[in-house]
């Protein structure tokens, strides 16, 4: 199958701050891609390069088979990180406005703007300005605008960012739904148990390079759990269980107790055996991994940063934006 | 390029349905067109009622009064307003209707109907005081009721023997009297003890007169199609007039520019319209759109300034290539500007910012507002020449030569429009890289330094 994107050796810089060093990639046509990573990580930028809203100083890249994105826009959905709408716009005014940047006519839109927003139970707002809106219905018209044209790429960039549950999952089962019928959607996120539950394949990028690229098969075939969880029977003393050659520490639990294994020394397969022997149980079993835990073992184990410092990483504020706003200082 | 278009679009229909084009595009033209004649009418009902009453005198030399009473005669009053007429007639030549028909009914606007004044000698020794009470008890429209009482002091004719200057007069009036009357009554004693002192001194009023007044002069002009009479006062305000409407157009179009640029990236809606379009694309629309806004005010205020010439049968003063040169320089001019504005609006956050780049190129196109006089009155001097070449200012200082009595040579103003089309051209391309990288800046505003970065960096 041909690849939607393939980018090679990209690298790109703000002044003196490397914002994506040697980056390569290659999406798959129909694929579903989570590119995920802290924030501040390069994946705007590296989105960002993709559209060519941003120009790598060196290396190559293709887009549906063009050497830019400029050259294939209209068959891109973009919903960046930084959206925003015409405040005083009415809503179909903006869908339909959008609509004609991205080469649709006039028969296209008016049919397509109704049903989106109909999709969406925005029927009301059609005629209200943009800035009547909630955060998250002007989310939804900001993602009706990414795939009106019914695009062959789609590209969002932290789509589920300050929506409420409801939202978040009609958002979803959109997102799923433009996959199912054969669109190649990336996802850009920094709450990795989204891509989690929804990509089939993951990009993870740190500190502008990449980290890991595979997919959720793989990953989960290729990483061990370092985690078994536990529930002892009653009166049972669970710290017997750090007594067993290979497990690092034992810790309490709101759900029961977890055990930490090296799993070099002790796979958690194996611990889930030696657990049970150990001491009475009511269950045992290793924790599935996560690919926060991945990004926690790719990252933690290339630095010196502690796995706590990791994990606090991924839960920081702030965004990409920081990145350039470093080129103007 | 449909896409520079569908922005363009969007850009000028946002900005001409915002109160602020309304108002100064449309509202107040049409205000001004509708307000003028109205007013006009409203005035010329209204004219100010003629005062009737009398003018109580004490004149201790016994040769003013006599004066007087000839001067404030009501035909004598609507003699020198006749006159008067006649005289604002001869300096405005070209107006038409100015007919001395015209010119009397535009004094009674002026001056209120003539007013019908008696004078009343009082005795020499009657005290001033006493005198004054009679106003007290005066009543509005009696032809009775004494309005203003006069002292003319004794030495005000025949000075005294130890005085340095002559005396003069004392002159006392009715509360709230109508301001032309007290002027009409001042003037009358004034030229009534200066004709006696005349009379004293053996000279005739008339021959002082005829020495010391000279007629109106007449210009003329000598233009292709015969003589006419000057229009000087036109040949400084028509230039004047044509250059403040370019660059009032250029910045109506670049301050639009300016702020929706601002907007654009403040609401972050433009990273949401650069997957669609490229930035040089939207910068394009952007700067189309709001030249057409530009465009808009330039053709009102013009077809409004042009209907007014017309009117007062001046349209002479307009040819075809005057509207010709000043939609090319307004097309010059904008790019130059427009661009610098885009440029600014991309780089900084809000609008507080981006008064630091305003401020430069508002102090450098402070120069066109300098050389509103300079220019026209000498149109061809090295300054106005120089001047000409120099962009971004040059398409402003031309609009000043070409419409001046002495317009520049051809060759000068497709020279000038050259300079200003290249700086047009360098102008977009600057704007277009520091755009292009500035759009997706937040947080400190660049200084020089990171500007130049920025057009490296794009």
């Amino acid at each position: 199958m041909q690849d939607a994107v393939v980018m090679e050796n990209l690298r790109k810089t703000f002044g003196p701050k490397v914002a994506v060093e040697g980056l390569d990639l290659r999406v798959k046509a129909g694929s579903l891609t989570g590119l995920i990573g802290p924030n501040g990580a390069g994946k705007s930028t590296t989105i960002r390069m993709l559209m060519s809203i941003l120009f790598p100083d060196s290396g190559t890249l293709q887009v549906l088979g063009k050497k830019s994105a400029l050259q294939s826009k209209d068959r891109i959905g973009y919903l960046p990180e930084e959206r925003g709408v015409y405040r005083k716009m009415k809503v179909t005014h903006f869908l339909k406005y959008m609509g004609k940047l991205k080469g649709l006519t006039d028969p296209e839109l008016s049919t397509r703007v109704g049903a989106w927003l109909e999709r969406v139970n925005l029927t009301e707002a059609a005629n209200k300005r943009c800035e009547e809106l909630s955060k998250g219905m002007q989310q939804k018209v900001q993602f009706i605008s990414a795939v009106l044209h019914e695009p062959e790429l789609i590209i969002l960039d932290e789509p589920f960012s300050g929506l409420d549950p409801v939202n978040l999952r009609l958002l979803q089962s959109l997102m799923t739904e433009q996959h199912q019928q054969g669109r190649t959607v990336i996802l850009c996120t920094h709450v990795m148990f989204q891509a989690e539950q929804m990509c089939e394949s993951i990009v993870m990028i740190n500190n502008g390079q990449k980290v890991l690229d595979a997919s959720i098969e793989e990953i989960r075939a290729t990483h061990e759990s370092s985690q078994v969880l536990f529930e002892p029977v009653e009166g049972e003393d669970a710290r017997i269980v750090e007594r067993i050659d290979g497990v690092l520490r034992v810790e309490e639990t709101r759900e029961g107790w977890a055990a930490h294994v090296d799993p070099e020394r002790l796979p958690a397969s194996h611990a889930v055996r030696e657990i049970a022997v150990a001491l009475p149980v009511r269950s045992v079993a290793a924790k599935r991994v996560t690919l926060e835990d991945v990004f926690v073992e790719q990252v933690a184990g290339g630095s010196d940063a502690t796995e706590a410092e990791v994990r606090d990483s991924l839960r920081g504020s702030g965004d990409e934006s920081e990145a350039l706003e470093g080129a103007s200082a | 390029m449909i896409r520079i278009l569908h922005i363009a679009g969007r850009e000028f229909a946002s900005t001409v349905l915002t109160k602020g084009f309304i108002i100064g595009a449309v509202v107040v033209p049409a205000v001004l067109a509708v307000a003028i004649p109205v007013i006009i009418l409203i005035i010329s009902q209204q004219k100010a009622p003629a005062i009737v009453g009398t003018v109580a005198v004490i004149d201790p030399t016994g040769q003013v009064a006599p004066r007087l009473a000839d001067y404030l005669a009501p035909e004598a009053i609507a003699e020198r307003r006749g006159d008067l007429a006649d005289r604002a007639g001869e300096m405005m030549p070209s107006v038409p209707g100015a007919t001395p028909e015209a010119m009397q009914r535009g004094m009674d606007m002026a001056f209120g109907e003539a007013p019908n004044l008696t004078v009343e000698v009082l005795p020499p020794e009657t005290d001033f005081e006493v005198a004054k009470e009679r106003i007290r008890v005066a009543v509005k429209d009696d032809p009775e009721s004494t309005i203003a009482v006069a002292l003319i002091d004794a030495d005000s004719v025949v000075k005294a023997d130890d005085a340095e200057r002559f005396g003069a007069f004392n002159l006392t009036v009715m509360p709230r009297l109508d301001d032309r009357i007290i002027d009409e009554i001042r003037g009358g004693l004034r030229e009534s003890v200066l004709e006696a002192r005349y009379a004293a001194n053996g000279f005739e009023s008339e021959a002082i007169e005829a020495l010391t007044s000279v007629a109106a002069p007449r210009t003329t002009e000598v233009t292709e199609e015969g003589e006419r009479d000057s229009t000087s006062a036109m040949s400084f305000i028509l230039p004047m007039v044509m250059m403040l409407l370019v660059l009032g157009a250029v910045f109506t179009g670049g301050q639009y520019l300016l702020t929706t640029t601002i907007e654009e990236k403040s609401n972050r809606v433009v990273e949401v319209l650069l997957s669609a379009v490229s930035p040089t694309q939207l910068m394009a629309g952007k700067i189309l759109g709001q030249m057409l806004v530009g465009l808009s005010m330039l053709a009102i205020y013009s077809g409004v300034g042009i209907a007014a010439l017309i009117a007062f049968a001046l349209g002479d003063l307009i040819t075809p290539m005057h509207l010709v040169w000043m939609f090319l320089f307004f097309l010059t001019g904008y790019g130059m500007i427009a661009s610098l504005m885009a440029a600014a609006g991309a780089a900084v956050n809000d609008l507080r910012e981006a008064q630091a780049f305003m401020t430069p190129i508002m102090m450098f196109m402070m120069i066109p507002y300098f050389m509103m006089i300079v220019v026209p009155r000498a149109p061809n001097s090295t300054l106005a020449v120089t001047l000409s070449f120099i962009p971004p200012i040059n398409p402003f200082i031309m609009m000043l030569r070409i419409a001046s009595n002495d317009p520049p040579p051809v060759w000068q103003v497709l020279l000038s429009l050259a300079v200003a089309a290249i700086g047009a051209v360098v102008a977009i391309w600057l704007a277009g890289k520091i755009f292009r990288v500035g759009m997706l800046m937040f947080g400190k505003p660049p200084n020089f330094r990171t500007l130049i970065r920025w057009v490296r960096m794009a």
